[in-house]
């Protein structure tokens, strides 16, 4: 029997066999660590130009929250550049290696590591910055986050989307790091039980792993289905423990604590050896390469030996949940799992977005089960207050609904945007209005404003509809303005008992919303051509 | 040039901006009413080998009728015609599906206008909340009624002419409704050899095309099965008129309970999404069709019964989501933490 949770998307093949090799790739010509795409939290390099550092060497500091996190080189070489956004600060630093493998004098724990304190391992953790993948948090804040909150731990060994395979890879070579790096983090959360989900058609690991546990009570190993997004932690948690997450409480709130496998193999790499975390597996075209973070992708494709002559777009991640690089020199980070290359003839164009038909495709699909079409309308509104009762907080951003729609509307996109905006409006409500407006959001800043109002009214009773309705006509009157369609209001009014209030303005709405959408799809096109000139 | 392992036949990638998802494994909105007009198919083919060609003059003048007048309305409100994706055109074969091949052509043309009309004056594509086709038919009933005659098969129909009323034949439905025991057997209803609209000849060949459907995961499943199931057991422990115990599967055949359950309830737009939401949806369908064929005005009930329930459509997903989903109260002020620690601490 395998567990498993319901909607997602059937992609793969089972019994797909995986090349568990990896190939190192240690000595790139260079590497750039740079954070610039992170508005959040500030760097300051401990280093300077001209200045020699060693592999695993800390090279900098960046602000995680409240915290100071290492930052660390991968490569041994020498400084040649501090990387500045345009407001002058550091964002990054660019180490030009020198062909070597010299490496920081690094040393693990001595002692017994069953003699390690919960906060003594949580410190270690956070000092080797090892990073949480589905999360994007460090693993020590989830540690923080978990303590005497989960009940189970959960050590998860499914793939991230199809076609990647570095965790498994991973998982095969350093089985040991694995195990051990699992126990150190159930040591620090003090959980007695482990619960190993892994893909039930991954049968040699799945073989290995059941011959490394066989005797110990500690683990359990349940047997999952093949299907994405299987490891997003919602998924995992719905399928092994049987809880559904709500927008309300982070996964903490279930009793379960996911921890990937690579996460505790480098916790394991870090107590044991003090590697810090600064090389990561990557798929690249079904090959499994551990390079450096901050290796360019060029570098690391000339290395797989994949031409990027007709590549039309570079995506950090797999096709579903990746992000495009913009430029070819674009570094690997912590997060990127796989590059994937879409070709100028395997790529199409997507079709021109059409009307939500409202098949309900997206919520048959969709693992944290909200109701993607009626919230990612609703977001492209501009309502990102009434977005969030269909559950925008609750979206993993597996991108399903995306994959899934015939209209080919870009659904996770505009629940992002809402998602985003909504946690920017709650911040400034709460604190200073600090608030960094890129020119692009400049734009849309007065329906900002009235939004923001909006959600003051009616924030204290989900029932207070009245009040939405009240603040309704400005978003209609200013975007019918817009639009000009002027039949749209007389076509609408039979709607008025379709119960859902805000059905009324929505055409006129949409129409606003797909200019700028096709704007945005524009500027995308544009950094695409760009990227196929460098 | 080396091709991509990972992308297969129903992996298409797509070149969208950053942000998007680069896959999509979906046909366009005009390829799920191409597989709707597809599984049609053998039904049409099968009632022009009933009842002659004039079974295509009432497809041809609904689609025609219901095409040019989408195309004519959205001129109007949207300045453009925005007829691409097919939807007219299934909305004209749906409403000479529930139309009997013998009715005089003008019908289908009034049921083409009527059709688009409510479409979009009830919010246009993609919002209207009432079933087009199931409106227009509903107009023409209580509009045009007797005009409606029901021919046996393989009477000779003329292919422009009005049919003389001399022709007309009982159906298996109105003979259920005064009482009677049908003349055709269950195996000629269920293969279809009776009187009927053309979309509800053969019950096996409806089956068929939505079973296709299905199977294509253009439709779930969800909604037929409960629509169908409530009929079937409210049929069989409360029979109207005492034939054996086969009065349920008669009921089940005939009429439009099978087209209507398996075609018009499950219309995309018109019909709720949520699992708990289509479940509720087709048991009140088929409650709803029972009832309105015991002791309604129209006996054939599943058509007003669905047309009914477009309107519950919505209020019955918001109740079902508001019942099943993760999404809690928001009086938990939770949720600002949760989007704080989800997407502003994006590494």
């Amino acid at each position: 029997m395998a567990f498993t949770f319901s909607g997602g998307l059937d992609l793969q093949k089972p019994s797909k066999a995986f090349n568990g090799s990896i190939t190192a790739y240690l000595t790139p010509k260079q590497t750039v660590i740079d954070f610039s795409g992170d508005k959040t939290a500030g760097f300051y390099p401990l280093v300077s130009p001209g200045e020699t550092v060693l592999a695993y060497q800390q090279v900098g500091e960046r602000m995680f929250g409240e915290d100071k996190i290492p930052v660390y080189g991968g490569v041994c070489g020498s400084v040649t550049e501090i990387i500045q956004n345009s407001d002058g600060q550091p964002t990054g630093v660019r180490i030009t290696a020198d062909g070597e493998r010299k490496i920081a004098d690094v040393s693990g724990y001595e002692g017994p590591l069953s003699g390690l304190s919960p906060e003594k391992i949580v410190e270690i953790v956070k000092n080797a910055a090892v990073p949480c993948r589905g999360s994007h948090v460090f693993a020590y804040k989830k540690l923080l986050a978990n303590t005497g909150k989960a009940k189970r731990f959960i050590l998860n060994f499914c793939e991230s989307e199809p076609g990647v395979s570095s965790r498994k890879a991973l998982s095969a070579e350093d089985l040991d790091g694995v195990l051990n790096g699992a126990k150190l983090l159930m040591k620090a959360l003090d959980i007695r039980r482990c619960v190993i989900g892994i893909e039930r058609e991954s049968r040699d690991l799945l073989a290995e792993i059941a011959e490394k546990v066989k005797n110990n009570t500690l683990f359990e190993i349940r047997k999952v289905k093949q299907k994405y997004p299987q490891d997003e932690e919602t998924a995992l948690i719905y399928a092994l423990n049987g809880t559904l997450l709500s927008d309300a409480d982070a996964p903490e709130g279930s009793g379960c604590a996911v921890f990937d496998a690579e996460t505790a193999a480098a916790v394991y790499r870090a107590v044991a050896f003090g590697v810090p975390y600064c090389e990561r597996v990557v798929t690249v075209e079904g090959k499994n390469v551990l390079c450096p973070i901050g290796t360019p992708v060029a570098e690391l494709l000339e290395f797989c030996g994949v031409s990027r002559e007709k590549a039309v777009k570079l995506i950090s991640g797999g096709p579903l949940r990746g992000k495009s690089f913009r430029k070819a020199d674009d570094p690997v980070t912590a997060q990127t799992d796989a590059i994937t290359v879409i070709y100028e003839n395997d790529g199409v164009p997507i079709p021109e977005m059409t009307v939500c038909s409202r098949c309900g495709r997206c919520v048959s699909v969709c693992p944290a089960r909200i109701i993607p079409y009626r919230a990612a309308e609703l977001a492209k509104q501009k309502k990102y207050s009434k977005s969030a009762e269909y559950g925008t907080a609750a979206c993993c951003e597996c991108g399903c609904c995306d994959y899934v729609c015939p209209a080919y509307i870009p659904i996770k996109k505009l629940i992002r945007t809402a998602k985003r905006r909504l946690s920017e409006i709650k911040k400034n409500e709460n604190k200073e209005p600090a608030a960094e407006t890129t020119a692009k959001e400049a734009e849309t800043e007065n329906v900002f404003d009235a939004e923001t109002e909006k959600i003051t009214e009616t924030e204290p009773e989900i029932t207070a509809e009245p009040a939405e309705t009240a603040a309704e006509p400005v978003d209609a009157a200013e975007i019918t303005g817009e639009t000009g369609a002027d039949g749209q209001k007389e076509a609408n009014e039979p709607d008025e008992n379709g119960e859902i209030p805000a059905d009324e303005p929505e055409d006129p709405a949409e129409n606003g919303g797909e200019t700028e959408e096709k704007t945005a799809e524009n500027e995308d096109e544009d950094e695409n051509e760009e990227k196929q000139t460098v | 040039m080396k091709k991509n392992k990972l992308f297969k036949r129903d992996l298409t990638p797509v070149k969208r901006g950053s942000g998007g998802v680069f896959l999509s494994g979906s046909c366009s909105v005009a390829g799920i009413m191409l597989h709707v007009i597809a599984a049609l198919l053998p039904v049409i083919i099968w009632a022009v080998y009933l009842f002659g060609a004039r079974v295509l003059m009432v497809i041809a003048v609904s689609v025609a009728s219901c095409v040019a007048s989408e195309t004519l309305l959205t001129l109007i409100i949207y300045k453009k015609p925005r007829i691409s994706d097919l939807t007219s055109v299934v909305s004209g074969v749906m409403l000479a599906m529930t139309l009997p091949a013998a009715t005089p052509l003008w019908i289908p043309l009034i049921g083409g206008v009527t059709a688009m009309g409510i479409k979009h004056l009830s919010g246009g594509p993609g919002r209207n909340f009432l079933n087009p086709a199931l409106f227009a038919r509903t107009v023409i009933m209580l509009a045009f009624g007797k005009l409606m005659i029901y021919t046996a098969p393989f009477e000779k129909l003329p292919l422009f002419a009005s049919v003389s009323p001399e022709l007309a034949s009982e159906t298996a439905m109105s003979a259920l409704n005064a009482g009677k025991f049908p003349t055709e057997s269950v195996f000629e209803l269920l293969y279809g050899r009776c009187a009927g609209n053309i979309g509800e000849i053969s019950a096996l060949l409806i089956i068929i095309g939505g079973a296709f459907l299905m199977f294509r995961r253009i439709i779930s499943y969800k909604i037929p099965a409960s629509f169908l199931l409530t009929v079937a057991v409210i049929t069989y422990a409360f029979p109207r008129i005492d034939i054996d115990s086969s009065f349920a599967v008669y009921t089940v055949l005939s009429g439009g309970v099978l087209f209507a359950a398996l075609f018009m309830a499950t219309d995309h737009t018109t019909s709720p999404c949520t699992t708990l939401g289509q479940i509720a949806y087709g048991i009140g369908c088929g409650g709803l069709t029972v009832l309105l064929r015991y002791s309604g005005l129209f006996y054939d009930g599943a058509y007003p019964a669905v047309l009914i329930m477009n309107e519950l459509a919505r209020p019955i997903d918001a109740l079902a989501f508001r019942i099943t989903s993760p999404v809690r109260s928001r009086k938990k002020k939770k949720t600002a933490e949760t989007a704080e620690t989800e997407g502003g601490a994006a590494k």
